[in-house]
């Protein structure tokens, strides 16, 4: 879609207006935390390129994985970091289905204390 | 990209247009909105609604349109970015659990 031209003299600036829209498909789940990615105001995705993680991100429809994978970065997820003392995981801007979610595809207690909390320090 | 000429301005703008599959024309995003306008569209049995974010210095606009050719999917499209983070208080969850007080040692 291209601007109005205004023809002869060039005493007028013209203005041309690049709209570039990207199509993104989600599913009503992952709507929120896409829209939110993309549109937000501390989204890393500027412009119309959207940077490798949110990419990989975006066409990810499970959340339990997306969140799961978030969760145990060393760098963290959200500026948390998990340390070999006391292993907290901090999760930002969850919604409540999300934590749901998140619930539902935990692993058992035991397990969960025996995969991550017991590795050999 | 090109040369710019003198006396030309361009501008880029980036759009962001979701289709999700939604029985719900207004897909929770987390902002709040001001319906500004509705229009009927050529060829599209649905009309398309224009929002504005009613956030106090920002401009986002988004537009929401059910596709004739799905009507099970509908097109939200966002244009700009947000000058704001977004609200809170009204996560019920959140609410909740403040209510709760739940304290845990670590």
């Amino acid at each position: 879609m291209s601007g109005v031209c205004s023809g002869g003299g060039g005493r007028e600036p013209v203005k041309i207006v690049l709209i570039k829209t990207q199509y993104i498909e989600t599913d009503a789940r992952s709507f929120k935390s896409v829209v939110q990615e993309l549109t937000g105001k501390d989204s890393g995705a500027r412009g119309s390129n959207l940077s490798p993680a949110s990419k990989s991100r975006k066409v990810r429809s499970n959340l339990g994985t997306k969140i799961m994978e978030g969760g145990m970065n060393i760098n963290g997820f959200a500026g948390e970091s998990i340390n070999n003392n006391n292993n907290s995981v901090l999760i930002r801007d969850l919604s409540l289905k999300e934590f749901d979610r998140l619930l539902q595809e935990m692993p058992l207690v035991d397990e969960f204390y025996h995969d991550y909390c017991l590795r050999s320090n | 990209m090109g040369k710019i000429k003198k006396g030309e301005k361009k501008v880029r703008k980036p759009r962001y247009a979701f289709q999700t599959r939604s029985q719900v024309d207004i897909l929770d995003d987390g902002y709040r909105w001001r319906k500004y306008g509705q229009k009927a569209v050529k060829n599209n049995k649905f009309p398309r609604s224009y929002y504005r974010c009613t956030h106090q210095g920002c401009n986002v606009k988004k537009q929401v349109q059910r596709l004739t050719k799905d009507e099970g999917v509908v097109v939200t499209t966002y244009e700009g970015m947000h000058s704001h983070p977004i609200e809170r208080s009204t996560d019920n969850f959140e609410h909740i659990l403040n209510q709760m007080q739940i304290y845990t040692s670590y």
